[in-house]
C-alpha cells in the first residue's frame, strides 16, 4: 500500500478576532503540528471532541482554508502550493461530504441542477449522457430518477445526505473527506447512511478521511484511527489496537466515556475530571496536562512528540 | 406501590393550517417513585411533546385533545395555572438540552437558583442565596461562592448544565424530567452530568424521566426503557429485558443499528429501511408496517394495541414471541 495523502506538520492558527489581535496578538491554535498519512483505499478516522481541530484538518486538506504552516502531499505532489489550474484539478480528485445536509444544498435549485455542477465545471458529460449518469448515481445512493426535478426541501434529512454524497461522487473522486456525515441524522437513518458509504467505498474504491465525534461510528467504519485533542494528534493506531490497548490517557478517557450497551457498567467507570476549556494548557507543555490523571512535572514543560510504540501505533505522551 | 406519575391515553395534536399533526397519539405509562425511566425515540416521535404536556407547557397551536395526567393521584390537566406554577420547580422540574437558552443571560446564576427557593419555600433572601451557593458547589462548580455572581455566558456548556441541574434540584422535586440533557455536550462531560442526576435519585429519591434519542446512554442509566415511534409507545420493558429480548421489530432494529464497540465489527450494520411516517398523515394501521420486515396481513388492516406480554413488558405488535426469532 502506498500513501495517497500525507500531511506533514500541518498547523493552522486563527486570529481570535481582529480587535483582539491588535490588542494582544492572541491566536487560537486550531491545528498544531499534525502529521499523518492516509493509505490508498483505506478509511482513516479522525475522532475528538468539539474544538479539537478535526474539522479544520479536513478543510485544510482540501484547501478550503489555507494552512499557516505545514505541507500536504496528495499522490506525492505538494498541494499547498498549487496554481489555480492545479488546484481546480486537485478538487476533482478530492471531495467533501458536509455534516449538515440541510445547509449543504441550495434550496432554490432542483436535484438535477445540483448534481450537474460537477459535470459542468469539469466538462465531463453533457446532455443525455450527463442525465443518464446522474440517474445512475441517484440509484446508486438509493434514490430514483423521480428525484431529478424535486427540490431539497422535499427530502428528509437522510435522503438529503444521500444527495450530498451523490454530489461528491459526480466527479469520480479518489479521496473523500466525510465531516460528521451522520451526526445530524436519526439513529435508524445513521445506520443506513453508514452502510451506504461502506457499500460505495467497496464499489467505487475511494479513500476516505472520516471525521466524527462518535467513537462508535469511527470504530465501525475506520481501518485506522487518529485521536485529536486541542489541535494536536495525540494517538494514532489501527482500530483494534487503539480500542484494546489505548496508550494515551485521553484516548483511554474517550473510550471509557462511550456508554456500553450494558446496564450499569458505564456509571462505575471513573469520569475524566474537568472540561476542555476549563484551563488552557501550559505554553510549551502537553495539551492534555491540565486534565491528565497521570501527569508529572515534566509534562508541563515538554511537548511530547508523536512516537512509534509498537507496530502501527503512535502516541504523543511522555508517560505512555 | 402507588405510581408517582400516571399518563393515560394522552393525545396532543397540533392544529396547523395544513392539517392536524398528531404528535402524541395515545400515550400511556406510569413512573414509580425513585424510578429512572427512559423515553427513547427519534426526532418527531413525540417524546418531547409528551413531557411538555406533563409540565402543561405545550406551545400553541398544540392542544391536549384527550387523556389524563395524574401526579400523586392529582389530575394535572384540571389544575389552574396558579396551582400548576406551584407544582413546577417544586414537585416536578425540568432539565433541557440547551442550557444557555434555559438560563437568563442578564441575571447572575446564583440568583437564578435562589429564585426557585424564594418562589417555593419560606426562605429569606439571605438563606436562599446561601443554599444556592451550597447547591452550586455540590453540583461540581469550583469556587461556587465567587462564581454564583457570574453570568451564564461566563460558563462552559457543561458548567451551564450544572447550573440548570442546580435549579432543577433546588426544591428536592419528586420527579425530574431530563430532556436530552447531555446531547449538546462533549462525550467526556456526558458521564459527569448524568452522574449528578443519578446522585439526586440516590440521595433524595427523585424519580427521573430521561428523554433521549441515544439508546446507549439510556441503557447505561435507566431502570426501564420505553420506546416511542410516530406518536405511540411501541415497547416498554426493564432495561435488561428489552436489550436481551426486544419484542417489537422497531425496538429490535434500533438496538441492532447501533455500531458495536470492541468486537470485530460487522461490515454492514443492520439498518432499518425506510423512514418514519409523516405525522400529518398517519395510517390507521400499524405505523411501523411500511418499514417492518415481519409485516403480515393483520398489520395492514388495523393498528395493534399496547399489551403486557410478560409482567412489566408491554409491546404494541401483532407478532408473537416466536415471530421475531
Amino acid at each position: 500500500m502506498t500513501a495517497l495523502l500525507e500531511v506533514r506538520n500541518l498547523t493552522k492558527h486563527f486570529a481570535a478576532s481582529r480587535l483582539w489581535i491588535l490588542r494582544t496578538g492572541k491566536i487560537t491554535k486550531a491545528v498544531e503540528d499534525v502529521s499523518f498519512s492516509v493509505e490508498e483505499g483505506e478509511i482513516f478516522g479522525l475522532v475528538g471532541e468539539s474544538g479539537c481541530g478535526k474539522t479544520t484538518t479536513g478543510r485544510l486538506i482540501l484547501r478550503l482554508i489555507e494552512p499557516t504552516f505545514g505541507k500536504i502531499f496528495f499522490e506525492g505532489e505538494d498541494v499547498t502550493c498549487l496554481s489555480r489550474e492545479e488546484l481546480h484539478e486537485y478538487r476533482r480528485k478530492a471531495q467533501i461530504i458536509f455534516q449538515d445536509p440541510f445547509s449543504a444544498l441550495n434550496p432554490r435549485r432542483n436535484i438535477e441542477d445540483i448534481l450537474s455542477d460537477g459535470y459542468e465545471v469539469y466538462g465531463l458529460a453533457k446532455g443525455q449522457e450527463r442525465q443518464d449518469r446522474i440517474v445512475a448515481l441517484l440509484e446508486r445512493v438509493g434514490l430514483g430518477a423521480d428525484a431529478l426535478d424535486r427540490y431539497p426541501h422535499q427530502f428528509s434529512g437522510g435522503q438529503r445526505q444521500r444527495i450530498v454524497i451523490a454530489r461528491a461522487l459526480t466527479v469520480d473522486p479518489k479521496f473523500l473527506v466525510a465531516d460528521e456525515p451522520v451526526s445530524a441524522l436519526d439513529v435508524s437513518i445513521q445506520a443506513q447512511v453508514l452502510n451506504l458509504l461502506r457499500q460505495l467505498q467497496r464499489d467505487v474504491k475511494f479513500t476516505m478521511l472520516l471525521i466524527a465525534h462518535d467513537l462508535r461510528v469511527i470504530y465501525h467504519m475506520s481501518d485506522r484511527i487518529g485521536v485529536m485533542y486541542l489541535g494536536r494528534l495525540v494517538e494514532l493506531a489501527d482500530k483494534q489496537h487503539l480500542y484494546s490497548q489505548p496508550l494515551h490517557p485521553y484516548t483511554q478517557a474517550l473510550i471509557s466515556s462511550a456508554p456500553p450497551m450494558e446496564p450499569g457498567k458505564w456509571i462505575q467507570k471513573a469520569a475524566l475530571k474537568g472540561e476542555v476549556w476549563d484551563k488552557m494548557p501550559p505554553p510549551g507543555g502537553c495539551v492534555f496536562y491540565p486534565r491528565c490523571p497521570i501527569a508529572v512535572e515534566e509534562c508541563e514543560v515538554t511537548i511530547p512528540p508523536l512516537e512509534a510504540k509498537g507496530e502501527n501505533h503512535w502516541v504523543a505522551c511522555l508517560r505512555a | 406501590m402507588k405510581p408517582l406519575l400516571e399518563v393515560e391515553n394522552l393525545r396532543a395534536h397540533f392544529f396547523m393550517p395544513s392539517g392536524v399533526l398528531k404528535a402524541a397519539d395515545g400515550v400511556s405509562f406510569q413512573i414509580q417513585p425513585g424510578e429512572i425511566v427512559a423515553l427513547a425515540g427519534e426526532s418527531g416521535s413525540g417524546k418531547s411533546v409528551t413531557t411538555q404536556c406533563i409540565m402543561r407547557l405545550l406551545p400553541s397551536p398544540g392542544r391536549i385533545v384527550e387523556g389524563a395526567i395524574r401526579f400523586k393521584g392529582e389530575d394535572l390537566l384540571s389544575l389552574s395555572p396558579e396551582e400548576m406554577r406551584r407544582i413546577r420547580g417544586r414537585h416536578i422540574s425540568v432539565v433541557l438540552q440547551d442550557a444557555m437558552a434555559a438560563l437568563n443571560p442578564v441575571i447572575p446564576v446564583g440568583e437564578q437558583v435562589a429564585d426557585i427557593l424564594l418562589a417555593h419555600t419560606s426562605d429569606s433572601v439571605k438563606q436562599a442565596w446561601e443554599k444556592a451557593v451550597e447547591l452550586l458547589g455540590k453540583m461540581g462548580i469550583p469556587r461556587a461562592r465567587e462564581r454564583a455572581n457570574y453570568y451564564a455566558h461566563e460558563f462552559s456548556g457543561g458548567m451551564q448544565q450544572r447550573v440548570v441541574i442546580s435549579t432543577a434540584l433546588a426544591c428536592n422535586p419528586e420527579l425530574i424530567i431530563a430532556d436530552e440533557p447531555t446531547t449538546a455536550l462533549d462525550v467526556t462531560i456526558q458521564l459527569q452530568i448524568l452522574s449528578l442526576l443519578l446522585e439526586a435519585r440516590d440521595k433524595m429519591g427523585s424519580a427521573i424521566l430521561y428523554i433521549s434519542h441515544d439508546l446507549a446512554t439510556a441503557v447505561s442509566i435507566c431502570d426501564r426503557i420505553m420506546i416511542m415511534y410516530a406518536g405511540e409507545i411501541v415497547e416498554s420493558a426493564p432495561t435488561r429485558e428489552i436489550l436481551t429480548n426486544p419484542m417489537h421489530p422497531y425496538a429490535r432494529g434500533l438496538i441492532d443499528s447501533i455500531p458495536s464497540l470492541g468486537e470485530r465489527p460487522m461490515e454492514f450494520l443492520r439498518a432499518i429501511p425506510g423512514f418514519p411516517p409523516n405525522p400529518m398523515d398517519l395510517p390507521s394501521t400499524c405505523r411501523f408496517a411500511p418499514r417492518c420486515s415481519y409485516v403480515k396481513d393483520e398489520c395492514l388492516a388495523r393498528g395493534p394495541e399496547l399489551v403486557e406480554r410478560v409482567p412489566g413488558h408491554h409491546v404494541r405488535c401483532f407478532l408473537d414471541e416466536q415471530g421475531l426469532k
